[in-house]
């Protein structure tokens, strides 16, 4: 007989009266009744499970032997950037001198927390060729908005609010466009040339007054950089634009080149990429935004000064957007990323952009004998891939990604970015080894020849994963999201 | 050069340069122009783990945390037990370092997590569905007062006195740059009946009207009566939790009516961390699921039946919606609300009310001792849950000094004027303070009035 084999919700193991842990109680007299009135009481029941410790240690220790992080294999997930999580980074944080303080204590009992984020703020202008930073957006995307609702408030202080469009090439994040919709611009797309980047004169059509700015990505989502980059951001600044970078790709050169000296005017980082901070399945990120001078009196308040007294808060910014999130900021996440950066140094960090460049063009070299390759030329940290070249069968990448999964690999991402039909991302970080880079070469031949050899095995992958292929649409219509 | 992060070797990467066809790796950067690649280099040298264990514990060193303390603070972040328990599963590698679950048959246990703090945060608030988490209860404040301006086609809105000023303040970034009109309704102290002073104000262009429960101060205020009147003016009535531990005691908003739910859940077992990381909950009615932001995770089958969980209703979001998506957010909290399913899993039903019960009892206890002491002032009426305000003798410039090399953080002072005049302090109990702490503190406070 085998134990239940689905998936058993933790309120279908509950027994009344199992208890998991036992807080401290205040010994003090009063009852509920004396305390809260009766209209406010609750009269619903709790239906919160009932768990002995040990149930919710085995639930949960089996939910994660279902999961499947860096530490468990090889992770190209194109874009997101799955280097490994240095383990160093999770005892700093959880010092009790950082983890036990209340974000409102004063700041005569908080200076080393300020003087982490004074120097956080300092040592990504650094990197990032930019004047001032803000450590308070919670992810990229919050980065984004960030940055957007500056550009809106110093347009707002020139009387230029009939600058209302955003250009955004049509090879970028999803978030770019939904940011900018966010801080009320209208997009326009913008389209990459063959050559799979911003040609100037392609770029000319839309340069208008009533343009914003630009948001760029470089290198761009296909692995490409940006080479005419210091034409493209001198072209907005003539019309009076500004230029923003996301920051995604930053891994790719950071210590080889600072977007500040590209040209941009506004760069958000995200630390659970480029500074190794763990994704956590899908967060707490941490999307710090870094300005030129010229925006910096916009930034999120508080600002962490320097007196003569100590580190200081500051409200002191009658410019400034406001507070997009409460308190500073993902503190625990830019302890780990200042750690990270001190760990490599500054030849450190240069040399982890070039591995992770190097071992993206070892795996195009050897791949692109098999599989499309749209735009044929050296790239940087990722590469995208359109399909098989000979697929008689018709395999789509769904498949690839499907029967990766049964040789213990976590797919790259898969159908982004959009203006690649049957798009396979490719990003392998500096975090491998050459063995490992040749084992997936081999693989990913492996499934080139069985597309044509048993087209029929790989359609139904995979066989050996706790589900097998689900049936997204059905979740979709018939919505069933909690117990 | 050689580091534990890096692990190729030099004679590995000739080797692959050769693969490609370079003869140096190096010239794979030289598409970026050499203007730019002159100017990126700066001074900062490696450092090995133990010299950045080194600087960091000395970093650390420096701040005074709660837990060497009395703490009475709280306003938006609270102090609570920890179980061990909880730590250690929640640092478990396979949830720590995966991404968000695009390859669901690589992330069941993630998924299942999610989908069972979706089950928990609509249990607990009483509402018909809640999201897999927002950056924190501001931010999810002002994406609830996006979809009600989004779904309504209203523009104004009414706040009540007694909202989190950090989650007032993001809400008015996120919306300086729209047509809305904010109302603040200011209630005096003593006033008892919101109703009354609310009624004027509803319209029929009211998109809808936030309440804070319990306030900011810790007031209890949220009535059926008080959601109904909003009901019947048709607008939304958006409900906002600091803590929602309360609601091991307190009706959930959802059964008094609510529309909407959000709020921060840090109490549920996230450590103070100077802020943050935090936890945003969304919750909701199911009229507004497809309005909703943020990733929400169902339930389905696979192809051989078994059941399995997805990411759903997918079209809602940025990376298939784009400009028109219901909100920007992509990554969300992920690792965060699987610690707060992990808390309420141990906590159970009996442990969550005990700890709410603690609180409140602790509050009552500490208000009591405290408005015995004739320089302090109370100032907050019945009924208060576990925070409360009271004004304590800060004019003093060496109170606060005075109070901390006696061992206390004696709570949040207010900005003078919004609302309370004089002094006033907000102070929260939690459970993990003792009757002697507390007698103590009071001893400590008349110690320090001349």
């Amino acid at each position: 007989m085998k134990m239940q084999a689905g998936p058993v919700l933790l309120n279908q193991t509950s027994v009344p009266g199992r208890r998991g842990y036992l807080p401290p109680v205040s010994e003090l007299p009063a009852s509920e009744e004396e305390l809260i009135p009766p209209s406010f009481r609750r009269t619903t029941p709790l239906n919160l499970p009932e768990l002995s410790e040990m149930d919710v240690t085995r639930h949960f220790t089996r939910l994660s032997q279902r999961s499947f992080g860096v530490d468990q294999g090889f992770y190209p997930l194109g874009s997101c950037t799955m280097k490994y999580n240095p383990k160093l980074l999770e005892d700093l944080a959880s010092l009790p001198g950082f983890r036990d303080l209340h974000p409102l204590q004063d700041e005569s009992s908080t200076q080393g927390a300020l003087r982490i984020i004074y120097t956080a703020e300092k040592i990504f202008a650094t990197i990032t060729g930019m004047d001032a930073f803000t450590l308070q957006p919670a992810a990229g995307a919050h980065g984004e908005l960030t940055g957007l609702l500056i550009i809106k408030a110093a347009l707002r202080d020139q009387g230029e609010l009939a600058r209302e469009i955003i250009l955004i090439p049509d090879s970028a994040h999803g978030t770019n466009p939904a940011s900018a919709a966010l801080a009320g611009f209208k997009v326009q797309k913008i389209p990459s040339s063959v050559a799979g980047i911003i040609e100037p004169e392609d770029l000319k059509p839309y340069l208008s007054p009533q343009v914003a700015g630009l948001m760029l990505t470089n290198p761009n989502t296909l692995g490409l950089f940006e080479e005419k980059i210091l034409t493209v951001t001198q072209m907005i600044h003539d019309i009076g634009g500004q230029v923003y970078y996301d920051g995604a790709n930053l891994n790719a050169i950071m210590g080889w080149a600072r977007p500040g000296d590209m040209g941009f005017d506004l760069v958000h980082l995200n630390l659970h990429k480029t500074f190794a901070t763990p994704h956590g399945g899908g967060g707490p990120g941490s999307g710090p935004l870094g300005v030129k001078a010229h925006l910096a009196p916009y930034l999120p308040v508080p600002r962490v000064v320097s007196t003569p007294t100590g580190l200081k808060w500051s409200y002191d910014a009658p410019r400034t957007i406001g507070k997009v999130k409460g308190f500073w900021g993902h503190f625990a996440v830019i302890i780990k990323a200042l750690a990270y950066i001190y760990s490599l140094g500054y030849e450190g960090l240069k040399q982890a952009a070039a591995d992770a460049v190097l071992a993206a063009n070892y795996l195009q070299t050897l791949l692109k004998q098999d599989y499309n390759l749209p735009y044929d030329c050296h790239c940087m940290h990722e590469f995208v891939l359109s399909g098989l070249k000979d697929n008689p069968a018709g395999v789509r990448t769904m498949d690839l990604a499907k029967s990766l999964l049964d040789y213990g690999i976590h797919p790259p991402t898969v159908y982004f970015p959009l203006i690649v039909a049957e798009a396979l991302m490719i990003e392998p970080t500096e975090s491998v080894t050459l063995d490992l880079l040749d084992a997936f070469v081999a693989i990913m031949k492996d499934l080139a020849a069985r597309a044509k050899t048993t087209p029929e095995q790989l359609k139904k992958a995979p066989y050996t994963t706790p589900v097998r292929r689900l049936n997204e649409a059905e979740a979709a219509r018939h919505p069933v999201l909690r117990w | 050069m050689g580091h534990p992060y890096l692990p190729l070797t030099d004679p590995e990467r000739r080797r692959m340069a050769r693969v490609i066809g370079l003869q140096d790796p190096s010239e794979l950067f030289a598409i970026i122009p050499e203007t730019i690649r002159a100017q990126a280099s700066f001074e900062l040298p490696a450092h090995n783990e133990w010299a950045v264990k080194k600087l960091f514990t000395q970093w650390a060193a420096e701040n005074t945390p709660c837990s060497q303390m009395i703490s009475f603070l709280g306003a938006g972040a609270y102090e609570h037990a920890i179980p061990a328990a909880l730590s250690y599963l929640v640092s478990r590698s396979e949830f720590l370092t995966a991404y968000t679950p695009y390859q669901p048959e690589f992330s069941q246990g993630l998924l299942q997590a999610f989908f069972e703090y979706q089950s928990l945060i609509a249990e607990l608030t009483g509402m018909d569905v809640a999201n897999a988490s927002m950056y924190d209860g501001p931010t999810a404040l002002a994406e609830a007062v996006l979809l009600a301006y989004n779904a309504s086609n209203k523009r104004e809105f009414i706040v009540i006195s007694g909202l989190n000023p950090e989650a007032q303040q993001v809400l008015q970034t996120y919306t300086a740059h729209l047509p809305v009109k904010m109302h603040y309704l200011a209630l005096r102290e003593q006033e008892p009946e919101v109703n009354a002073s609310l009624a004027p104000l509803l319209s029929g262009q009211t998109a809808a009207v936030i309440i804070q429960y319990p306030d900011f101060f810790g007031r209890l205020r949220l009535t059926k009566e008080l959601l109904n009147l909003i009901k019947e003016s048709g607008a939304l009535s958006i409900i906002y939790l600091n803590d929602p531990v309360c609601l091991g005691l307190l009706e959930p908003p959802g059964a008094l009516g609510a529309d909407l739910v959000v709020g921060e859940a840090q109490s549920f077992g996230l450590p103070l961390s100077f802020g943050g990381p935090y936890l945003g909950f969304f919750a909701a009615k199911k009229d507004f699921l497809r309005n909703m932001p943020g990733r929400l995770v169902g339930k389905t089958t696979d192809s051989d039946g078994e059941e399995g969980f997805v990411l759903t209703l997918q079209t809602r979001e940025q990376h298939i919606r784009r400009e028109k998506a219901t909100s920007n957010i992509c990554t969300n909290q992920a690792l965060c609300a699987i610690t707060a399913t992990i808390y309420l899993s141990l906590l159970g039903p009996t442990g969550l009310k005990e700890v709410a019960l603690s609180t409140v009892k602790n509050s009552h206890y500490l208000y009591s001792q405290l408005t015995r002491i004739p320089a302090v002032q109370g100032l907050s009426p019945e009924p208060f849950f576990h925070e409360f305000v009271v004004g304590l003798p800060t004019a003093d410039a060496s109170f606060f000094p005075k109070m901390k090399e006696q061992g206390f953080f004696p709570g949040y002072q207010l900005p003078t004027g919004r609302p309370f005049s004089t002094n006033a302090c907000l102070l929260y109990t939690s459970e993990l303070r003792t009757k002697d702490e507390m007698d103590r503190f009071c001893e400590a406070i008349e110690r320090c009035v001349p």
